[in-house]
Order: structure tokens, then sequence, then C-alpha cells
């Protein structure tokens, strides 16, 4: 018996160790990515545990990270990202030209590339792909397509010039365009699966394609076993080459602690969202190596400017001025995440480089009495009850933001909420103030500033834009830099409608949170990519 | 048989109304599949309505019930998922092959251990014997199954330095899903060690409540019997001490032991959740919980539930036949 509690005991002290590392964690030594390797083996399985099962494998339906980071392994976009980056760069389409207007825009196609089913991935296919989501009418309109909904209402239409060449009409001018285009919603399916088996009595095809997908992507599906794996084979004849793994396995292994010892136990080669507390260990620990780049995110708190106080500027800047970054991300992030000081992250060009307001109790409470409040006010900070990226601990986050507005005289009780009566209750701007945060789904301003801070989003109901902020001369330079094809006068109107946010703080930025990955040593040419999900085709195993 | 004939056919009422418990309570509930399905995002409310339409949301509940129990009954078709639109029925069938493997592995090893203990505790009675057993039974019952489940993998990964990998291995070429008893039966060794390796960790986590249950049980059943007249007559008889245990009042004491035991099977299968969670064991509990309950997915809950009332049906019933077996008695009486 007594040897059996030594070992307890010496267990629970192994898991308690992580903490007195805890302050060791140094964010800005750690790589963005393992490097390529010149001592590359091919073959093997590479096993990467995640938090989640996936839910569709169509690319223009799914939603959720868990899928996407499956099917941007299986299909190609016309444009794609440089490993590692945001920079677009040629992948389907060989080169692109646009109209003097910037409404029509032609891609050139790359020849002889094949879907996993042997058919020709060509102009047909592209049009195919598109138009089966813009058109109600299609037989392959199956599912709804929220990201289409979310980026192309605008594109007017799709056409095939010739075999090699599509063709794409804005209604108009949209300078984000390009960058949408490596959207995995974007992903080419192939025509041909998808009328493998026939339409029903609804002339739609029969094909369960979101579980059997085929398109021409560097990896080919297999197998899919619900909650357990899902398996993809390496792509023999993909245009960039064969991937250098034999396979690539997706493992849902939903605790982030339990995901962490089966990488211990080279169970998986490789992990997300590992614990914020468990950095350190997984740092010290000689089998692993922690993978870290700025997270084009932001978590903020949205105050509802269309109820008082909040409708008063002044009470928002006191707020903003009385909130402590440094020590909420001590006290709520294990000390790992920057201080937000926009709502567009660092790492998007566009983003602008001012400093946070620093906290300053007594010209917060000066501002409050300004406003009316000399003695504060009662108030609601609401959160969901569930842990995002960008904020994994949303109680302590609460708390924290919630001692802060004490100082100043603001009295706000939390609310927490389950998270699908939550989301709904803040667009339909029930709360006072609430906690949110973004993750970017293309590397572009507008995919922050715009959706969620534009008037057009503050729509009662389905406001992305929470704070129900409706500056017009912030939507002006929103919506004119929307329009402009000029890169450096881009930069300068989002630079400017970042510094009519910063002084009307609808919102106040928290923290922008990096992105972590746990990979095994001998894993070689393993990115993070910033946007857009998980790009497998390059990864690799050293001797 | 006319007997377990007519205890199936008390038992059709009682899962028509389990399963409208499910479809009432879903109802009642606060959650949106529709939420979950489109998260962060704004669909147009056309799209909203047509998706909802799809899968009858804003029917009535007891239409939306009607739907699915006339799919059920009439053609065992458990539905299509809310959120994923994947056939319901399938998939729980696999999940359930998952979760009675490992419950059946657990509870071999509550009965074992728990019923060995519960002996000696109750044949050395107020010994140290005694005391180790209700503190082992004490420990099993209230340790929480997350915690103890990480603390077994910590020790024997980090103590012992046995790699422990969490989940199912990959197999080729099995028709079932429960790979330790295909492999044994093909004599494939190599798969068997294999899912062993991955199965004990989940499976000794999952046997802890049981073996508690089933440690006091034996233990009081023992007891009981022990001071029993008959046992005494046969002491004085001259038998051995062991041969009075283990002959005469064990076979007395198996009633209640089995009915707690067939109780238990029941529970593991409901109750794995927590286990599965933790090693990652795609069973029933884990899809239930993580499918259903989270994407407000009532085909799959209800489909769940209604699985797992029915093998606790027939478990029972099994049970109340292994009576019989147990004591002539019973078997004459019927």
């Amino acid at each position: 018996m007594r040897s059996i509690g030594a070992l307890l005991i010496s267990a629970l002290m192994l898991t308690g160790c992580g903490k007195d590392k805890e302050a060791a964690v140094d964010v800005d030594s750690m790589a963005g990515s393992a490097p390529e390797a010149k001592d590359a083996i091919q073959g093997g399985t590479f096993t990467w545990g995640r938090s989640g099962d996936a839910s569709y494998l169509d690319p223009a339906v799914v939603t959720d990270g868990e899928s996407v980071m499956v099917v941007t392994n299986i299909f190609d976009t016309l444009v794609a990202y440089e490993p590692g980056t945001i920079n677009i760069i040629p992948w389907l389409a060989e080169s692109w030209e646009t109209s003097a207007d910037d409404l029509l825009w032609t891609f050139k196609l790359r020849e002889g590339v094949k879907f996993h089913d042997g058919s020709d991935c060509d102009a047909d296919a592209v049009v195919f792909s598109v138009m089966r989501q813009k058109d109600k009418d299609h037989p392959a309109h199956v599912g709804t397509f929220a990201y289409y909904s979310d980026n192309f209402a605008l594109l007017k239409n799709v056409e095939a010039v010739d075999k090699h060449t599509v063709r794409f009409t804005l209604s108009r001018k949209y300078a984000p365009f390009l960058a949408t285009m490596s959207l995995f919603s974007m992903g080419v399916v192939s025509p041909t699966a998808w009328a493998s088996e026939g339409k029903d009595k609804n002339g739609k095809y029969k094909y369960d394609f979101a579980h059997h997908p085929v398109g021409s992507g560097p990896f080919q599906f297999k197998e899919w076993k619900i909650d357990e794996r899902i398996v993809l084979v390496a792509n023999e004849n993909h245009f960039m080459g064969r991937p250098h793994v034999d396979r690539l396995v997706f493992r849902p292994i939903k605790d982030a602690r339990a995901r962490l010892k089966d990488l211990q136990a080279d169970g998986v080669q490789a992990m997300d969202n590992p614990d914020l507390v468990d950095i350190a260990g997984a740092e010290a620990d000689p089998d692993l190596t922690v993978l870290s780049q700025p997270g084009l995110n932001v978590c903020y708190m949205a105050m509802n400017t269309m109820r008082a106080p909040f409708d008063n500027v002044k009470v928002r800047q006191a707020i903003a001025l009385a909130i402590h970054k440094k020590r909420l991300i001590a006290a709520a992030y294990h000390g790992i995440g920057e201080p937000a000081a926009t709502m567009c992250p660092k790492g998007i060009v566009g983003h602008l480089d001012i400093e946070s307001r620093k906290p300053d109790i007594e010209a917060a409470k000066k501002l409050l009495a300004e406003a009316g409040f000399p003695d504060g006010f009662e108030t609601e900070l609401w959160h969901g009850d569930v842990q995002r990226a960008y904020m994994p601990d949303p109680d302590a986050v609460a708390i924290q933001i919630q001692l802060d507005l004490k100082d100043i005289g603001v009295r706000a009780t939390i609310k927490r909420m389950e998270w699908s009566a939550y989301i709904p209750a803040t667009r339909r701007g029930e709360h006072s103030m609430c906690l949110l945060g973004w993750m970017a789904d293309y590397g572009d301003p507008h995919n922050f500033l715009y959706v969620l801070m534009d008037k057009d989003n503050a729509r009662v109901g389905s406001a992305n834009n929470v704070s129900f902020y409706r500056g017009e001369a912030y939507s002006k330079l929103v919506h004119a830099a929307q329009e402009e094809s000029d890169p450096t006068k881009r930069i300068a109107l989002y630079e400017d409608a970042q510094r009519i946010l910063h002084d009307e703080s609808p919102t106040v930025p928290l923290v922008q949170i990096p992105d972590f990955r746990v990979v095994r040593k001998n894993v070689r040419g393993l990115y993070i990519y910033p946007v857009g999900g998980e790009y497998f085709r390059t990864v690799s195993f050293a001797k | 048989m006319t007997y377990a004939l007519r205890r199936i056919l008390m038992t059709a009422p009682l899962l028509l109304a389990v399963s409208l418990v499910v479809f009432l309570l879903m109802d009642a509930l606060p959650g949106d599949p529709a939420v979950k399905r489109f998260g962060e995002h704004a669909v147009s409310p056309e799209e909203m309505k047509r998706w909802r339409d799809e899968r009858g949301l804003d029917d009535p509940v007891l239409v939306r019930w009607g739907k699915y129990m006339g799919g059920v009954v009439g053609s065992l078709d458990f539905g299509k998922s809310y959120v994923n639109d994947r056939e319901v029925g399938g998939a729980l069938f696999t999940k359930l092959q998952v979760t009675m493997e490992l419950s059946i592995c657990a509870l071999l090893i509550a009965l074992f251990i728990g019923g060995s203990v519960g002996i000696l505790s109750a044949v050395f009675r107020r010994t140290p014997i005694d005391y180790g057993g209700n503190l082992l039974a004490l420990g099993g019952i209230s340790m929480p199954v997350f915690w103890l489940g990480m603390l077994l993998w910590i020790l024997v990964a980090d103590v012992f330095g046995f790699a422990y990998r969490s989940g199912r291995p990959e197999v080729e070429g099995f028709t079932t899903d429960m790979y330790l008893f295909e492999a044994m039966f093909r004599m494939r060794w190599d798969v068997f060690t294999e899912h062993l390796s991955r199965l004990f960790l989940p499976a000794i986590t999952l046997s802890t409540i049981p073996m508690a249950v089933i440690t006091r049980m034996t233990r009081a059943a023992m007891l009981e019997e022990l001071g029993q007249d008959y046992a005494r007559t046969a002491s004085a008889k001259g038998l051995t001490r062991r041969a009075v245990v283990l002959k005469h009042v064990l076979r007395n004491a198996l009633i209640p032991i089995t009915t707690i035991t067939g109780l238990q099977f029941g529970t593991l299968l409901g109750g794995a959740v927590l286990t599965e969670t933790v090693f990652s064991w795609p069973g029933l509990g884990l899809f239930i919980v993580e499918e259903g309950v989270r994407g407000s997915d009532t085909p799959i809950i209800a489909g769940g539930i209604l699985m797992v009332s029915t093998i606790f049906v027939f478990i029972n019933l099994g049970v109340d036949l292994l009576y019989g077996v147990i004591d002539p008695r019973i078997r004459r009486a019927s």
C-alpha cells in the first residue's frame, strides 16, 4: 500500500510541476514552423491531434475549424497561401488579370490537373464549384453555403472562357477579392463525382459528397470513422508533386492534456490548441517542439451603443481607460498573449501600430464625472460559457474586467450564458457589455474592420457588429477602402478608420493570442498558417 | 418462454415514453441546432428558414416525435443528424459495439476484483483485510472518473514509463467494432495486444464504480448467508471453511450479486461518457454528448437513449432468467 501511495504522490507532483515553469515561457523565441528537411524521408503516417471531429467534408458547406483543416488538404483553390504567411501565390490558377474597372477577373488555369477520380480539373469544374453555391436550382446546390453568403454576394457571374480560362464578373469593385479566392469554400470539387449516382426527385444529385469528398488536392480521402479518425492518403499525381508522407490522419482527442500525453507517447505527431498552462512543460520535453506565431485574432469587449450610458462616448472612453490589459493577460491567459490596441490584429497589412491606452483611473473617473456619472453606475457584463482560442478561460476574463471597472465606480454584474443562447442574444443587442472575439477568415483588414464594426453589420437580429456602432465617417472610410485598388491608399484609409475607432471606443480590444502547435522533434516542414486552415503537403519526418 | 415474451412486450410503452421525454426535454431546453451549425456566421433569414423546414424544426414537438418514432418503428430508421446530415442509425450501432466491449471488460474486472474482495471482507470480517476492502470500495465510488483516468494515465506513462496511447488502433478487414473479441476469434494476436494496450486504462477507470458497488453488495450478501443456520450446520458437519464458503454460502449469495451486476452493466453503458472523453474512446457516451447534446441534435440523443434503454431492458430480462439457473427453487416455482 505504502509504495502505491508514494507513486500517487509523485504522480501528483508531476502534474503540478508545469506551474513552476510558467514564467519561463518566451513566445517570441519560438519558431513559427518546423524547418523543412534536407534529410526528409518519404513515407510514414502523420497523425494530427485536435479537439473535435469534423462535421462535413464539403468545402463549400463547412464552417467549423475542425472540418476546414481537413478539406484544405483534399481540395485545391485557384490561389493559395505561401507557407506560413498570408501572401497569395498562384495555385490552380497560373496567372490572373483584371479589367480596367476591376470588375472582371480572368484566371488562367494550370493544364493537366486531375481530380482524385481521374477526371479533369478544368474551367468547367471551377464554374461548377462556384455556381453550385450561387444558383439555388443547381443539382449540386445541396446544403447551406454560409461562407458564400458572407463573402460572395457581389459575384455576378462565373464563366468558362475556354478549357483553361475562367472569368469572374463582380457587381462592384472589391479589393479583397483575390484574397477571398484562397478561401477553402472556393475549393474545386469534382463534377463527375457529384453526378455519379444520378439525381433524386427534386433534381438534386444523390451522391453524399459531404462524407465522400473528391477533390484534386495533395491528399485523397480514404476513410472516416466518426469521433475516431479521418484518414487521407497521398495523391501521387498532385501538380506540385506527391506529398512526403503516405498517410495523413486526423484524430479528435477532446481533452488538451490527453492530447499532449498522446503526443508524448507518439500516438499523434503534432497537435493544436494546447492548454496555455502546459506550454512550458511541453517546451521542456526533449521529444517535443513548441511552434508559435502571432495569431490573427482579437478578443474584445463590446459596449452596446444603442443603450445608455454607452451611447455616451465619454463613458466608453472611461471604460477603455479603466481596463488593465497586462494584468488581464497575467490573470486570465497565464501571461501568454499581447495587449490589443485596435480591432485589426497585428500581422495583417493595414493594422495601425498605436499604443494601447495606458490604464488611468483618475482620467477615467474625470471622464465619467463629465458624462454625468461621478459615482459610476450599475451595468451587466455578459460572456459565453464556451472556451474559444482567443478566450481559453471566459470566467477569468470577465472577473478581471469586473474588478478593473470597480476601481472607477462601475459596478458590473457578470452574466454567464449558454453559448447557443448567448450569440443570438448579442446579435439582437440585448446586452450592455459583452465579451467576444474573432479569428481571421482571410488576411485582410476588411475581415475585421468591416465585418465587426461597420454599420452595415449592425442590423439588430443578425448583427456581427454587436456594439451597434454606426459612425458615418468610419463607415465611409471602410467602404472606400473596399473599392480602393492602390495598396498604399487602402492602408491609409484603414489606418484612419482605426484612429476613429480608437477615439470612439465602441469596443475595447483586449488581447491578441499567439497560435501554438506542439510537434514531435522529428517533424519537418510544418507551418502555422495565419488564416485558412492547416496545409500538410510540406510535412515530412527527419531520418 | 411466454414470461420472456411478455416482459419484452411490456417494454414497448416504456421505450415510447423514454423517447417522448427526450423530445419534450430537448424542446424545453435552450439551445438551437441552427446556432451550433452556423456559429458566428449570419445566414440570411430565408436560408435559415429553408434549413429549418428541411429538418422540420418548427413543427410542434409532438409531430416531430411522431415522425421520428414512425421511422424507428416502421423501418428502423433513426433519422439524420440535424447538424451534419449523417444517418444516425449506423453510427449508433457502431458506437454501441465500441461501448459494449469497453463495458464488458470493465464489468469483468469489477466482478473479479469486487467479488473476491467482497468475499474476503465477509469471511475475514473486522480484520485489516475487511478494512482494506472497505477503503477500496469507498475510494472506487468517490473518486471522480475524469480525475482518476488522468491520474492512472500519468502513473502509467510517467512513473512506469509505458508510452500509453489513447483511442483504438487502426484495424483493416474487421467486420465488427468489437476489436478485442474479434481479434481473439480470428487469432490476430497482434491486433489483440495492441488493442488491449489501449483498452486496459479506460476499462480499469470505468470499472471502479461497479467494483465498489459489487464489493459492498457481495460483502453484505455473504455476511447475511454466513449467519444462516445452514452455514452453521455445514460447519458443524465438519466441512472445511473453504467448502462452506465457496460451495454453499456463495451460491446463495449470488442472487443479489447478479441483480446488482446487471444493473451496473446498464449504468456502464450510459455512464461511460467521462471515461470515453478522457481516453478518446469513440463510444456511445462520447457520441451522445459530443455530437448530440452539444449540437442540440435531438435524433442522436433520442436514438442513443433508445438504444441504451433497450439494452438495459434486455439485460434485466437476462438477469431474471439467470435467477432460475442459479437457484433451482425459482426455476421450479415458475
